[in-house]
Order: C-alpha cells, then structure tokens, then sequence
C-alpha cells in the first residue's frame, strides 16, 4: 500500500495543544510537526490521548551524553519552550506489540542567523495495555503558555 | 502510474511469508491523498559547483535527497531563497561528523552543512534533508549525511548530522541550492531530488512506489523483501522480533565480506567494521525498528543512512536503545533488488509479525 495521508492539523488560533483529530494509524506512520510557541510551549507528544505512564524515551541534545526517562505520561520532545520546532517521526505499529519510534527535531534557537538551532535525536516507545492501534498525535503544551496560531503537525502511514 | 496489487505467499525458511510486490503511487488509505511527491530535480553539470532546483512549490515540508559525486574535494551545503538563492550571511547550522564535538556556526553564506567535522575530501555523498517552511518563520532543517571514503570495502564511510535554520522571516523558499563549499565542481552524475507535503495538498500520487512488503505470519529464520524492482533511491523500514540471538541483513544474498558501516549505539563510541552484512543488531535486542534511505546507482557504492530503535526489554520501565548507522555495499557493477534478515544463530526464528517494507523511485 502506497504512503497516504491519515491526518493534519493546523492551529487557526492560540492553544493548549495541537491534536489531530482521529485516525485510523497504520503499521508504518511519519509524523511530521512545524510547531510555534505562544511565548512558551512544551512539546509532550501522547499517543491516542493516552496520558498513562506507558512511555519510555531516550535522548541526546546537541550530541551530549544520551538521558533516559522511563514510565513517563508522555514523550518530551522539546528542547527550548520558547523557539519554533520542526519535528519528524517515524513510528512503527505491530499488533499486539511494543510501538516504537524514531525521531529528529531541531529547536530554531533564538531568532537570527547568527544563533546556531539545537539538535535531539530520539528513541521512544509507547506500551498500551490493552494493545491499541494509533488514532491520534497530539503535542502539549505541558506547564508553559500555548501553541502559536499556525503550527502544524501531518501524519502519513502505510500497512 | 500504477501497477496492479499483487499478493502471494512465499515460504522461505520454516516460516510463511506474506509478501506484496506493488507500485504506483495512489494515495492508499483512507484520505485518497498520496504521501511525498517529486516538486523538482536538477543534476550536476560537471562544471558547475552548485545545483539548483528552481520554481518550487510552496510547501510547508520538503525532503531532499542529494547525492553528490564528486571530481575533486567536496563538502555539499545547502542555500534556500525566494525569487533567488540567498549567498548572505544568513544561515545558522550545527552539525556532528562520526558522533564527534560539534561544530556550532553562525552568520555563514555558504549554507548548512550536514558533514562538517569529517574530511572534505573526494568522496561521493548521500544527504538527506528535512526542511520547514512557513514564510514569518526561520527555515529549519534537519540533516544526514554519508561520506562513501575512498572506493573499496576497506574503507569505512563516515557519518554526518545536522541541524540549521535559513534565518529569512519575510518569504516562503522558492528554490534550493546545494552548495560545494570547496569550490570545485560536483560531477556530473550527481543529482539534487526535492520532495514536499503540504497540509493543503489534494495529490494521490507519491514519489516513493512501494517495492516489496513482507510480514512473517509464523515465525521464520529468514525475513526476506523478495527480489525488487531496481530503483536508484531507496527508503526501507523494518520490524524485527526473535526469541534471542542476533541477525545480519544483506543485499542481494551477499554474504561475502562485502559490506562497510559505521555506527554509534545510544550516542557510545563509533564503530567501524567490514564485515559480511550490511547490518546487524546492537545488542541482540528482542525487537527492532529501523527507518533507512539509500543510493542504489548501478556503477556506484550503495550507500545508506539508517537509525534504529532496539528494545532489549519491554515495558515502559526500561528505555529503548538508539543507534545510528550509515554503511556501505562496496558492489559497482548491480543495484540492491533485495533484502534480507537472517538470523545468526541456529535454532533461533524470528517471530511472526516481522516485517520489511521497502519503496523506492529512480
């Protein structure tokens, strides 16, 4: 089966979170994110609304030494609250297993050419008790302020 | 275009095989609207030591792919602009070379790069390039890279990543250009491949045409694509589940000592090996998924840059493993037509519901 589109969602306003509505998810999905921040927003990415501690994350920033966070209730994918995100995923969906992901983002950096952006590269996985197949992505704004009108996140998928 | 949906049943080792061989590019689920489309290309003209892919399509995602060959010394960087390139100092980038320090850098003109830290040097390239683009917001990218080294199997590639902004907030990108910061001029087989996404596209067409699909439905020492039809990008992903043991992946079934990589697991030192595999498993971890691009030109290495994400064990208490991998197939005379996994260890099978997907575009 061909990639095809499974959902977007782009914010007209300001707002907490920004949360597609529901999908059907396949097997292979790529989660694509372009997120602004309404002054402050953390990037805490649930699956299915699912706010269990069923995640667990490794990650490097800027190529330091790798942090581990386990049996969390979400993924922090954020590396400055305050700076533009782009993120991508990739995550895969076998029934009745584990759901892992890979992901890349770059945090944009404080606005000028010349402030560098920041890098993490990440490691997640989602473990649904029951098993769960993926209808919905979702990032939070955590404890910060809000999205910014205009982020977006897409998701593409095949079986 | 498309093909019709195949489907059959290929038993290979003790286990049974559900195996697609498909193509076209029609949108497959529900939406009826394809993934990633080709919004342009340019190729090198051997005298030129830019190449520019011109009148894009607004988007608000781009992924590209360059592969760069080279004449003399050469180190590609990317350059974006609206109506035209921007060579001013506006670009910020940080980038790693072989999980080294990083090189932090502001105000250039020459563009991001994905490779700084390794050799500049007259070694083919592999980049692939993430870029975001909303005209009031600097232009983010995110990149990797794969230096071949010199020609041979004894010769480990080396491995770059990277991120950096195109710092314009007045206007969406029209146009992007790779940049030989040697100044010398890319071979004229190279080539710059831009694909988008947009939230607003209605397109059912996709660049990437599934090739192979295989999912185990019981469980098997072998995972295999089956033979594919050759296409010169390739992107594959995969899920891997054993009771125990380790396993290699091949190109072709060749299991000669063929294959180079260079890989870091959970940010550790580099490894570099010549070995009979393309690649392996980190650390014999019960399941896997991994996310590869590659180069599949007849005449060249095959050069691929993958990351991968092990887990050795499950539940949400334990953190998975991460690894990033580029390695090569020193072979110059075929194109990758398939893939497999094997486990090394006798007795052992991977369990149902493994699987390989692969597609590809020339």
């Amino acid at each position: 089966m061909a990639w095809a589109r499974l959902a977007t969602k782009t914010l007209t306003s300001a707002g907490a979170n920004i949360s597609t509505d529901a999908f059907t998810g396949n097997k292979f999905n790529q989660i694509l994110s372009h997120t602004f921040a309404s002054t402050t927003a953390a990037r805490d990415l649930t699956f299915n609304n699912s706010s269990a501690s069923v995640y667990a994350v490794r990650k490097s920033d800027n190529g330091g030494a790798d942090s581990t966070a386990t049996s969390q209730s979400f993924a922090e994918l954020r590396f400055n609250s305050n700076e533009d995100h782009l993120h991508i995923i990739y995550t895969c969906w076998v029934s009745s297993q584990e759901k892992l992901a890979v992901c890349h983002f770059v945090s944009g950096g404080t606005v000028g050419a010349g402030n560098a952006p920041n890098r993490t590269e990440v490691v997640f996985k989602f473990v649904p008790s029951p098993d769960e197949s993926l209808t919905n992505v979702k990032f939070n704004k955590g404890s910060f302020v809000n999205f910014a009108i205009d982020s977006n996140i897409m998701v593409i998928g095949t079986d | 275009m498309s093909f019709p949906f195949l489907q059959s049943y290929l038993g290979l080792g003790s286990g049974l095989q559900t195996k697609n061989a498909a193509g076209g590019g029609g949108g497959g689920g529900g939406s009826g609207i394809g993934g990633w489309v080709e919004l342009g290309r340019a190729s090198g003209t051997g005298s030129s030591q830019t190449i520019t892919v011109s009148s894009l399509a607004n988007k608000r995602y781009y992924l590209v792919l360059s592969h760069c060959i080279s004449s003399a010394n050469i180190a590609p960087a990317m350059r974006l602009g609206n109506g035209s390139v921007d060579t001013g100092s506006n670009y910020a980038w940080r980038s790693s070379g072989n999980g080294g320090v990083e090189n932090v850098y502001g105000n250039q003109s020459e563009g991001m790069r994905c490779d700084d830290n390794i050799a500049n040097d007259n070694n083919d390239r592999l980049n692939t390039w993430y870029v975001s683009n909303f005209a009031s917001k600097e232009k983010l990218m995110i990149g990797h890279s794969i230096n071949r080294n010199s020609v041979g199997v004894g010769n480990a590639p080396r491995r770059g990543e990277a991120v950096g902004k195109w710092a314009n907030t007045s206007s969406a990108l029209d146009r992007i250009q790779i940049n030989n910061t040697q100044n010398t001029a890319f071979g004229s087989d190279s080539e710059v491949v831009v694909l988008g996404y947009d939230p607003a596209d209605t397109h059912s067409n996709n660049f990437w045409t599934e090739l192979a699909s295989t999912t185990l439905t019981s469980d098997s020492s072998t995972i295999s694509s089956g033979t594919f039809t050759a296409k010169k990008y390739l992107w594959f992903q995969y899920y891997t589940r054993q009771t125990t043991g380790g396993f290699t992946l091949r190109a072709n079934g060749d299991s000669g000592s063929n294959y180079h990589r260079r890989f870091s697991g959970d940010g550790g030192a580099e490894n570099t090996a010549t070995s009979a595999q393309l690649w392996g498993d980190y650390n014999a971890g019960k399941a896997s998924f991994g996310n590869w691009f590659g180069v599949n030109t007849s005449s060249k290495e095959k050069l691929f840059i993958g990351h991968v994400n092990e887990v050795t064990t499950t539940g949400a208490g334990t953190a998975p493993s991460r690894i990033e991998v580029v390695m090569k197939w020193a072979n110059t005379s075929s194109q990758v037509t398939s893939l497999a996994f094997n486990l090394r260890d006798a007795g052992t099978n991977f369990l149902a519901g493994s699987c390989i997907k692969v597609w590809g575009s020339d």
